[in-house]
Order: C-alpha cells, then structure tokens, then sequence
C-alpha cells in the first residue's frame, strides 16, 4: 500500500513537471501576474484619484474620526458638514482660502463621500438589522399560524442572520470595496488554467502514447489519478497565488487595514449578506469559493480534453466554454437553465453572498449558496465521472491483468 | 497555392465554421449592442430633423436668426408652461382654466426639447463656424466614437491564424516542404498573402456591419462636412471631412490588425506549439486593452493596439489625460516605423521558412540557362 501511495505521489510529481514546469507556463505566469497587479493598480487609483490630492486633510479627519463610532465624533463632523448639507445646492465652486479642500462645494463632496455616508450607514445599520429582525420574528409567528412552514423556518432564520447585528467602529473600506468587486484575476486564473489543462489528456493522444501508457503497470487509473491530482493542485495554487496577490496589493496600496476585523457587512454591498464574520474571514471564504469554482472549471477543462484528438480543438472548445458559461453568468441574471451547473456562479463568489436567500429543497430551507456550492460539486463530480469512464478500458485491462495473474 | 492555402485556412481546418460564427457574432453584437449616440435627441428625432432640416450646412446670419428667434419663441412658451403648472400648483388659477391653457401650452411646447438639442448644437457650432457645421451627428458619433478593438476579430484572428505555421511545426511537415524547390522559397509568400488577404476581408466585413447598422438604424449623411463638427472631434487639428476621417481611421485599422496578424505568425513562428501560440497571442493582442483600459495610453506606441482601433489617431489632444492628438507628419512618419516594423517582422517570418540552400539553387540554375 505505502509503495503504491509513493508511486502515484512519484506520477503526480512527473504529470506536474511534465505539464505546467515549463519554461513558457512560468513566462506566461510572470505575464498574467503583472497585468493583474497593473490592473489592480488602476482600480484602486480610480477609486480613490478623486481625494489623491487631499491627503493631508484626509488623513488628519480620518485619524479623528476612524475607530469607535461615538456621539462627539459625530458632532463634530456635523458641525463642519451640516453648514454645507444646508447650503446644498448652492455651494460656492470658486476657490476659497478657509475651505478644506478647494471650495465649499468640493468641501461637501468630500466629507458626504468620505465621512458622512459610510459613519451614517455604520451608526443606522444597527437600527436596520433591528427593524429586520422584528419584522421576520412577526412573519415567522405570521405563517406559523396560517400552517406555510417552509416560510416560518425561513423567517425564523432570517430573524437569527440579522440579530444582534452593529457596526461599532468606523474604517476605511475604500481599498476593501475594490477588493470585493474585483473579477479581472479570476479571468486570468481560469485563462491560465485553460491554457495548462487543454492539452492534458489530449497531448498523448495526438502523439498516440496513451496506447503504450495502457499497456504499463501505473498507466491506468493511477495514471488518470495523477493527472487530477497535478491540475487540481496547479489550478489551486494558481488561484491561491493570483487571489492573494490581489489581496495584498489592495491591503498595501490602502495602508488601513483597521476594517479588516469590522463585521462584513461594513460593505453596502453585502448589508443583506448570510455571512456573520469578519471582514478579513469573508475575504477567505470568498477566496476559497472561487477557488473552488476554478477547480469545477478545469474539471470541464479536462473533460474537453478528454475528449477531442488535438489540442487546438481543446483550446478553442474550453474557451467557448468559457466564454458561455461566463455569458450565461452574467447575462442570465436570477434564473437560466443550468444555473445550478454554471462553475462561474462560484468564481463570482459575491453575487452569492449578496443577498440572505434560500431555496426550497423538499419543505425545507437551505441557504441559496449552500445550494449553488452543492450542486456545482455535484456537477464537477459528474464530470469526473465521465472523464474516468472514458478511459474505462484502462481499469478494466488492469483488472484484467490482475484476474490473469500477469504482471507488466 | 495562394488558394490552396485559402483552402487550407477555411475548408481543411474548418475555419470556415469560425468565420460563420464570426459574422454571426459581429451582426449580433451590431445589432444587440446598437445604443443611440444621445438617447433624448433620438426621442425627439422627428422635431430635430424638421429644424435641421432649415439649417442644415454651414452657420450663416440668417440661421443665426432664425435659431435665435425660434429659441425665444419656445423659451417664452416654456416659461408660460412653467408659470401656468405654478400658478395651479399654488391655486391662483381654477382647474378649468388650467386644463384649457395646458393643453394649447403643451401642444406649442412639444418641439421644446427636440429643438434645445439643436440649440445645443448651435451654440457649439458658433464657436468655429467655419469648421463646424449643421448635421445630424448621432449616426457618425457612434461609428467614430468607438475607442474600443474588436474583440471578437481579434480572438478570430488568433484561432484562425494559429495552425498556418504550427500545424506544419508540429506533423513536422515543415522539414519536407522545405526541400521541395516550388516550396522551400515561394511558400511563405503565398501563407502571407493567404492570411492578409483573409484579415483585410474579416477587418472590412467587421467595419461594414457596423456601417450598415448605424446607417440604418441613425443615418450617416453629410459626409463632406468637416470632421470638427462632430462634438468628440472639435478641436482635430487635422483638417479632414468627415468621411476623410472615416476612410482615414479604416485605413489604420487595416493595418492594426494586418499587424495583429503578423504577429500571430511570428509568434507561431517562434513558439512552434498550438497551445503556446493561442495563449501568447491572447496575451500579446486582447490583454494590454483589458489590463490598461485607457486606449489613448497606447496610441505613441508603434504596436498593434491603438492601430486596432483606428479613430483614436483622429481623437483631439485631451489634457486631462495628457493626450496630444499626432499632426498629419506625425502620424505619417508613425504608419512609417509601424512598416518597418511589420516588414522586420515578416522578414522573420520568412526567414524561418525559407530553404536558402535550395534557393540559391535554383537560382543559379536559372541563371546558367540564360
């Protein structure tokens, strides 16, 4: 047993090197890397080139006002946006010697954007998970009595997500926000990917090894084995290298990394989100979902691969693939036929957190991703399958040989 | 063997099922995609044409007058209208009354947002009435004002173009064509010509969609009127007409993705590999747009890029940007560097496969017979 385990690490460390170790996979990598890492550059500056020429002002309002949201801090910025909230819309545009930035009227844009509408959002999201709350424990008590209780259970634990909910620190969550709307990376992953997986299977064939690899002792199943075992950890370290770059550019690039530990819902985007952690966990979990959703990916990858004689066609065949799975993603809006076997519906992992849904499953209700994570699995596994079945001969030669007593 | 190599492109490798879907993609995308240049103005498209159609040309005082005193008409009526809904709003006036006075006010007031385009118009015609003129703009706009490539070209091109050079490379066939005397030297030529003739149709078909749709769809009249009076190109200091500008920005398009193409088989050339040469050409071609977004960023750069896109060379200088629009010598002695580049690269191409022994040869035969 223990040399059989060695002998399919030994496949796999060969199917690694054989197929992504090369010299143009890491050229490729650098490449991709660097176009990521401009990008992110970009996003980040397009969010923030607005205030860039303020940073002195900011970072003064913004060491007084971040941390523990309390009642001075926002006197204080009242008394100096209130005057401007009441002017609006008559601010002055011309320059003004005793405004913060460069008028009155981009005094106010300034605190509104920066200041004033997330400390509101964070100070009122307490009173909004309340009123939720209240209102699913009513419904819950609502449909028990009139005997719906697939909706009562759902209510029951909608009251239970928004419970207890606050926000009690105010943080800079600008370089976050572009973070969670970033999908430039998960592209060049799933590119990365397709270029690496399309000639897995197909390579032997189009050289005619695979009839000789059918005839050895490790060229069956443990070789078919190795060959997953190979993409699965390229296509995870591909992604854990590309997602972490992500993370850590923005992470830099901010310099405030105090809202990491702030609930998730510190993000308008998520207010409505199942999720109960931090932000800095949400930022994992959402990081393992695409990578999970890349590996559903390349299980099609090699599926096609499986399938065809070359390696163009391989190529071309994934990326219309690709393209329509993405298409279907996000052109299909709440519903199209095979939502629940589209691997993208992962790889845009925030979509499925944005909103606290369920799903009906037999009377019961189960969490809209739990559904979505479940069944891209099961259709990844399926894929599997018919990857394995493909090359059946394999084990049933083996098994075969096995029968006969013959060793190869 | 120019048309076998036409044949081998389409029929053997099934491009022709590629460029079928091309052509789909491109009307469909023509046509899905086709949004109004200035959705009010289409909305009032009837009202702008019947002023339009008064002034249509150049500013002279009497259009002056005329936009001027229908402003004032419609100004004062608007203001009525404004004044009446007031003066309801406030209860000075009985219901009936105002319904009697609505409805006359609205009927004058119809043209008011049909002709405040016009206005509009007018007023940035004023600025330089000798290079600026009347016309409908929405049409041209869009089909000018396009600062992205055409993505789906560009993927078409990389698949389509990949297997010229590596399906030889990798069945080995390379090294047998290569000792054939009618091959060794002619075949690349004939490849070349094969594959630019095959992008100058794709860029030209991808260009006559677009034509088609928004001629149809808006309309494109006036060519002849000077490229400034279009707003994105008001202050081009290049001096074209409008359909000048458009033959000008294919023409560069043309040779953008005949670029493109160049280098998908100098790729192909070097990597040798179907896969290699798939992804470096997706890395090489589509990815600087989507990595950088700006398109003006690549417009000094004597690559295939901003070519691709063509109307961004027409494009004013735009300081907010740090953009300066290239002079005519400028943008001549730019087309000037992209072809020596293009020939260096070709002459890679060629150079690679090329049997020179078998040339020379051959050659010197020739030359014994005379």
């Amino acid at each position: 047993m223990k040399e059989r385990i060695l002998s399919f690490f030994r496949l796999t460390r060969y199917e690694l090197r054989k197929a992504f170790g090369t010299v143009w996979m890491a050229v490729f990598l650098a490449a991709l890397l660097l176009a990521n890492g401009w990008r992110l550059y970009d996003s980040y500056h397009q969010k923030v080139a607005k205030w860039e020429d303020y940073p002195q002002v900011y970072q003064e309002c913004y060491a007084y006002l971040s941390g523990s949201i309390t009642t001075d801090k926002i006197n204080s910025l009242m008394s100096v946006y209130g005057p401007l909230q009441e002017k609006f819309p008559n601010l002055n545009r011309e320059y003004d010697p005793n405004a913060y930035t460069y008028s009155e009227e981009e005094d106010y844009s300034f605190f509104w954007e920066l200041f004033y509408e997330p400390i509101y959002y964070d100070y009122l999201y307490q009173n909004h998970a309340v009123q939720i709350t209240g209102q699913a424990r009513e419904l819950a008590v609502l449909y028990q009595e009139l005997g719906n209780s697939y909706d009562a259970a759902r209510n029951e634990i909608l009251a239970q997500d928004f419970a207890g909910r606050w926000v009690p620190y105010f943080g800079d969550t600008r370089h976050y926000e572009v973070l969670l709307n970033y999908d430039f990376s998960s592209m060049l992953v799933l590119v990365l990917c397709l270029f690496a997986l399309c000639g897995v299977f197909v390579t032997e064939k189009e050289t005619g090894m695979y009839m000789l690899h059918r005839t050895t002792r490790l060229g069956g199943p443990a070789t078919v084995g190795a060959k997953f075992a190979a993409s699965a950890f390229f296509s995870i370290a591909v992604s854990v290298l590309f997602f972490t770059q992500d993370f850590l550019t923005l992470h830099f690039l901010g310099q405030r990394w105090e809202a990491l530990s702030d609930p998730v819902y510190v993000l308008w985007q998520l207010e409505y989100t199942p999720l109960r952690m931090s932000l800095g966990m949400a930022f994992l979990t959402l990081g393992a979902v695409k990578t999970l959703g890349v590996l559903c990916c390349c299980c099609f990858f090699l599926l096609v691969s499986c399938l065809v004689k070359r390696v163009l066609s391989s190529f071309i065949i994934s990326m219309a693939l690709l393209f329509g799975a993405v298409a279907a993603q996000n052109l299909g809006g709440v519903g199209y036929p095979g939502k629940w076997c589209n691997p993208m519906e992962l790889v845009i992992a925030r979509e499925l957190f944005m909103q606290d849904d369920f799903v009906n499953l037999f009377g019961h209700p189960v969490r809209y991703f739990l559904t979505m994570i479940l069944g891209v699995i099961l259709t990844a596994a399926v894929v599997c399958l018919v990857i394995l079945y493909r090359n059946r001969s394999t084990r049933a030669g083996l098994l075969e040989r096995r029968r006969r007593n013959v060793s190869v | 063997m120019f048309l076998y190599e036409w044949k081998k492109l389409l029929l053997r490798r099934g491009g022709i099922w590629l460029l079928l879907l091309f052509f789909v993609g491109e009307i469909a995308i023509s046509v899905l995609f086709c949004q109004p240049y200035d959705r009010v103005l289409e909305q009032n498209r009837e009202v702008y044409d019947r002023y339009l159609s008064s002034v249509n040309g150049p500013l002279t005082q009497q259009k002056r007058e005329f936009i001027e005193s229908e402003m004032a008409r419609l100004n004062d009526v608007h203001m009525q209208l404004s004044q009446l809904n007031s003066n309801y709003y406030q209860g000075k006036i009985p219901q009936d009354e105002y319904q009697a006075q609505l409805a006359e006010l609205t009927q004058q007031d119809a043209d008011y947002t049909g002709f405040a385009k016009l206005y509009t118009q007018y007023i940035y015609v004023r600025e330089v009435p000798e290079r600026r003129y009347f016309l409908y703009t929405g049409g041209w706009e869009r089909l000018l004002t396009d600062w992205d490539p055409d993505y789906l070209l560009l993927l078409v091109l990389v698949l389509l173009l990949t297997p010229v050079f590596c399906e030889e490379y990798e069945s080995r066939m390379d090294q047998i064509l290569l000792t054939q005397k009618r091959s060794a030297g002619a075949q690349v030529l004939w490849k070349a010509a094969a594959v630019g003739s095959l992008t100058v149709l794709l860029t030209a078909t991808a260009q006559l969609c677009r034509v088609i749709t928004y001629g149809v769809a808006y309309g494109l009249p006036n060519g002849n009127y000077p490229l400034e009076s279009l707003v994105s190109f008001g202050a081009s200091v290049k001096g074209l007409s409008i359909l000048q500008g458009f033959f000008l920005q294919f023409a560069l398009k043309e040779l953008g993705y005949l670029y493109c193409a160049l280098t998908i088989l100098a790729l192909s050339v070097l990597l040798k590999k179907f896969a290699l040469t798939l992804m470096a050409g997706l890395i090489a071609l589509p990815l600087p747009f989507l990595t950088l977004r700006d398109t003006f960023v690549l417009v000094p750069i004597p690559g295939p890029w901003a070519l691709t896109v063509g109307t961004v060379y027409l494009s004013p200088s735009q300081e907010l940007i740090g953009f300066t629009e290239m002079t005519p010598l400028q943008l001549g002695l730019f087309v000037l560097a992209v072809a020596v580049l293009m020939v260096l690269l070709f002459f890679y191409v060629w150079w690679n496969n090329t049997n020179w022994a078998i040339k020379r040869i051959s050659f010197g035969k020739g030359g014994a017979t005379k």
